[in-house]
């Protein structure tokens, strides 16, 4: 009995075996399997050598509806001539100071492995558009391209806010930032930040603009965007502070006043009540995006900000100052207010604070800012203006000095015109001021941008520098 | 004991059962591999046409474009449009989508017309007119490949081109075609497709052709937009008149002598297009609507003046100065009186004619002046004095409803003068 059954079983398991022995033909070559293929060509080819074989980054530029977030919205794809612009662009001022400051290594560890690139925004119903997405550090869409133009700075910088805000989030998720951060602001984070916009507040634009930075600046968030989590708000700061430069974050810092309605609130001489609060948020928020980079990753933020605003002057020149300011050009007017700037000279500030005081003592104004309008040709108007403490913060005063000047290749001859022109305001106030008139009298300026006084400072602050003494200057907002 | 058996029966029974093989093997080989064929042996012929190919594209929203398209088999295009003549090189690839399709896939002339960003091309914000530049092909002949659009559903038609001079004439063939269809006079045209009397419509301006006739007493409409490839006229849908299907109409001619267009369809056939004064057949109620019911609450637009003798515009009046619409107000608010007044823009003319409309029992309208809204300058005093005549003209006009709020007004007299509001 026990035989037969060894029998049968045996029997079974043969004819099982033999029996599903089947052979499926798997051969065939699946269409499409491996992704789309083309006759490769030269922008294929700079592709990969500049991203795909250095980081195993596919940069995709042919249309592919799919890898669009919404496939129902009418978009066209990118220009072919723009791709290997845009591309190196973005390797240089993204990757590349990456690489400088940490290897190669660690951008192939890190980045994000996909670039899809299209040439129309994405519009949406609420007549918005959408100018790029990304997925989980998986991927980035840049949409918008085909209106790309290098010399276009803002546009340029617009990219880059994108990448470097994208890998702070990869950075991030790598590796957290300490919960610190988010108990800087904790109350301040909203899902509507983006009904934080010009013309939301006010239909005075004035007003509007003091109140629409007051709702992010103010709150010691860098952008509206930041306030929308802790997360975002991060990666944020920090992509603001690669993108943007030192300067640009200390001019937001600087900026941060307390308001009372248009006017910054003051004291009877006129020294402007800061907004701390916001201030400190800001810094403290700085400061542990800065350790962050530095214990986490090993990263000096300082370096990489250097290089990375370096890359982006490298690949989008910013004019000589001179050249671009004066009459019908890009800029015309410098204003100085040493309440809003840090880094001004000893020298000028002693002339500044001399008359202010003078003004205080002789005659119970004091100066608010002073401003240098080039809008005349061979000519400088040194405006001052000035407010009586007892008045309304509306009524300020205002008193023009003539300069005679002469511009020989950004050396700037000035000469207190003789005689002045007939303005009341200024007979009034200038025996109270006279350091300030000859700090400019008969001295001769370079007119230049400031950048190695204060740094990553061009196009934010354009300055005068005495020929005869540099450490004797004075700069101001554009 | 018993149970063991029954045991071994099944499982035996299953055993066998397992070895049973689906021996179909798919007649037509490997659908991979026929796809994969199928996407070479497009771009083959595709990159194969020594002269390149001329395209015709109708859009989502009716517009038209000529092309001429040149392959080569490394995945490269060159092409220009009616709209820009100048040549340029973008890529293509074909793609196993649902169906096998055309990519236009890095931004070409093609993708213009596409564009939803409305300063680059016209067209809507976020559509632009309602184009495509992915094309899935739905037939392919030797000459002739026909491929829709996977996103807007637009038509575009690839004919392969036979020569040079086939090329440098395909942007022009449409307005020669213009040329010869505008040689008839009238408004309404006639032509006999089978046994069958029609009213031929002809709008070559947005090139449309459509064939009216009467089936057990009602009129019925057949129209299609067409594209112009040389002296024939390839309608993008095939029309059904009767028994005859009209695809195509070839060597259309006119013929000074006669005054007839000359033409023979796809089928052979000859066909006559002729003049005539009347419609084949009137709806007498369409005055009284197109009065009652103004285009924009109290009035419609006119953009192009009056077409006389095919000619758009005959009297000028987009040579105005900031000329924007003819307003025909059927009735002044508080008058008696309606009015033919000229918009430039910002504001009315101070010229014009005031004039009161009578609709006959058979549904014709006719006016008589009462008063006008000023002089007109003198620079354009006979545009304004030619157009107030052609409304006053005797035996007033038939109104004819091309669509919902689209009216012709076309002299009864002669049916050689119409103008339409919209």
């Amino acid at each position: 009995m026990k035989k037969k059954l060894l029998l049968s079983i045996v029997a079974l398991a043969t004819i099982f075996l033999a029996g599903c022995s089947k052979k499926d033909d798997l051969s065939a070559n699946l269409v499409g399997l491996g992704g789309d293929t083309w006759t490769k060509g030269p922008v294929d080819e700079w592709i990969s050598t500049n991203y795909t074989t250095p980081y195993n980054i596919e940069v995709k530029y042919k249309w592919d509806r799919s890898e669009l977030g919404e496939i129902y919205k009418n978009v066209v794809p990118v220009k072919e001539e723009l791709v290997v612009p845009i591309m190196d662009i973005i390797k240089k001022t993204w990757i590349d100071p990456y690489v400088a400051v940490k290897g190669a290594n660690f951008m192939k560890t890190y980045t994000q492995k996909q670039f899809y690139l299209a040439g129309s925004p994405s519009y949406n119903s609420n007549g918005t558009i959408t100018l790029g997405t990304a997925e989980a550090g998986r991927k980035i869409v840049l949409l918008d391209l085909n209106t790309f133009n290098p010399a276009n700075k803002p546009a340029v910088k617009q990219i880059l806010h994108t990448m470097h805000h994208e890998f702070g989030h990869i950075l991030n998720q790598n590796i957290a930032v300490t919960p610190d951060y988010q108990r800087i602001t904790p109350s301040d984070y909203t899902a509507t930040w983006f009904n934080i916009f010009r013309g939301a507040y006010s239909s005075t634009a004035a007003l509007d603009k003091i109140l629409y930075e007051n709702d992010f600046w103010g709150k010691g968030f860098v952008t509206p965007y930041s306030r929308s989590n802790k997360d975002d708000d991060f990666v944020e700061t920090l992509s603001t502070l690669l993108e943007g430069g030192a300067a640009n974050f200390d001019n937001i810092i600087n900026n941060l006043f307390v308001y009372d309605g248009l006017y910054i609130k003051r004291n009877g001489k006129g020294v402007y009540e800061q907004n701390t609060d916001a201030r400190s948020k800001l810094l403290r928020k700085k400061a542990i995006v800065i350790s962050y980079m530095k214990d986490s990753w090993g990263i000096d933020l300082a370096d990489l900000q250097t290089r990375t605003q370096a890359a982006i002057e490298a690949q989008s020149p910013t004019a000589d100052f001179n050249s671009l300011l004066g009459p019908g050009k890009t800029y015309g007017t410098i204003t100085v207010n040493p309440q809003k700037l840090t880094g001004l000279s000893a020298k000028f500030l002693t002339a500044y604070n001399t008359a202010n005081t003078g003004m205080q003592n002789g005659m119970g104004l004091y100066i608010d800012n002073i401003s240098l309008i080039f809008t005349t040709a061979n000519r400088m108007i040194l405006r001052v203006n000035f407010m009586d403490p007892t008045a309304a913060l509306s009524a300020g005063f205002v008193a023009d000095f003539n300069y005679t000047t002469t511009n020989v290749n950004g050396v700037l001859t000035l000469t207190y015109t003789n005689p002045q022109p007939t303005n009341a305001n200024a007979r009034a106030i200038e025996a109270s001021i006279p350091t300030l008139l000859t700090y400019f009298n008969n001295q001769q300026f370079n007119v230049r941008w400031v950048d190695d006084i204060v740094p990553q400072s061009k196009s934010i602050f354009g300055g005068l520098v005495k020929t005869a003494d540099a450490t004797s200057y004075l700069f101001g907002t554009l | 004991m018993m149970k063991k058996h029954l045991l071994y029966l099944f499982l035996f029974a299953l055993a066998l059962g397992s070895c049973k093989k689906d021996k179909t093997e798919p007649i037509l080989g490997n659908v991979d591999d026929r796809l994969s064929e199928t996407l070479k042996a497009y771009q083959t012929q595709l990159a194969g046409a020594q002269f390149g190919w001329k395209g015709y594209l109708l859009t989502d929203s009716k517009v038209t474009a000529t092309f001429l398209f040149s392959f080569t088999d490394k995945n490269r295009t060159t092409m220009s449009a009616d709209y820009a003549t100048t040549p340029s090189e973008s890529s293509y690839r074909l793609k196993a989508l649902q169906r096998p399709t055309l990519l236009f896939d890095t931004y070409s002339t093609l993708h213009l017309i596409a564009d939803p960003t409305p300063s680059k091309f016209g067209g809507e914000t976020g559509e632009g007119f309602y184009s495509d530049f992915e094309f899935a092909f739905l037939s392919a002949s030797a000459d002739t490949i026909k491929l829709e659009g996977t996103f807007n559903k637009s038509k575009l038609v690839l004919v392969r081109s036979k020569s040079v001079t086939d090329n440098s004439s395909a942007f022009e063939a449409p307005d020669n075609m213009e040329a010869t269809l505008s040689r008839l006079r009238t408004y309404f045209k006639r032509a006999r497709v089978g046994d069958l009397d029609c009213e031929v419509r002809l709008e070559p301006n947005g090139r449309v052709l459509g064939f009216s006739y009467i089936d057990a007493g009602v009129l019925k409409t057949v129209k299609s937009n067409y594209f112009v490839s040389g002296s024939s006229l390839i309608l993008f849908e095939p029309l059904v008149i009767g028994t005859s299907t009209i695809t195509s109409l070839n060597g259309v001619s006119f013929d000074a002598a006669t005054g007839f267009i000359n033409a023979s369809t796809n089928s052979g056939a000859a066909l006559q297009i002729k003049e005539a004064i009347a419609p084949l057949k009137y709806d007498v109620t369409v005055a009284a609507r197109f009065l009652a019911n103004p285009v924009y609450g109290t009035y419609s637009e006119c953009y192009t003046g009056f077409t006389v003798d095919g000619v758009i515009d005959a009297y000028g009046v987009r040579t105005i100065p900031n000329f924007f619409s003819i307003d025909y107000y059927p009735k002044i608010t508080g008058q008696n009186y309606g009015a033919v007044r000229f918009w430039l823009g910002t504001a009315y003319g101070a010229y014009g004619p005031a004039i009161i409309p009578t609709v006959s029992v058979d549904g014709k309208i006719s006016y008589v002046q009462d008063g006008s809204y000023g002089t007109a300058p003198v620079a354009i005093r006979p545009i304004i004095t030619n157009t107030t005549n052609n409304f006053l003209k005797q035996g007033g006009f038939y109104v004819i409803q091309t669509d919902t709020k689209v009216y012709d007004m076309v002299a009864v007299a002669d049916a050689r003068s119409w103008i339409t509001f919209e």
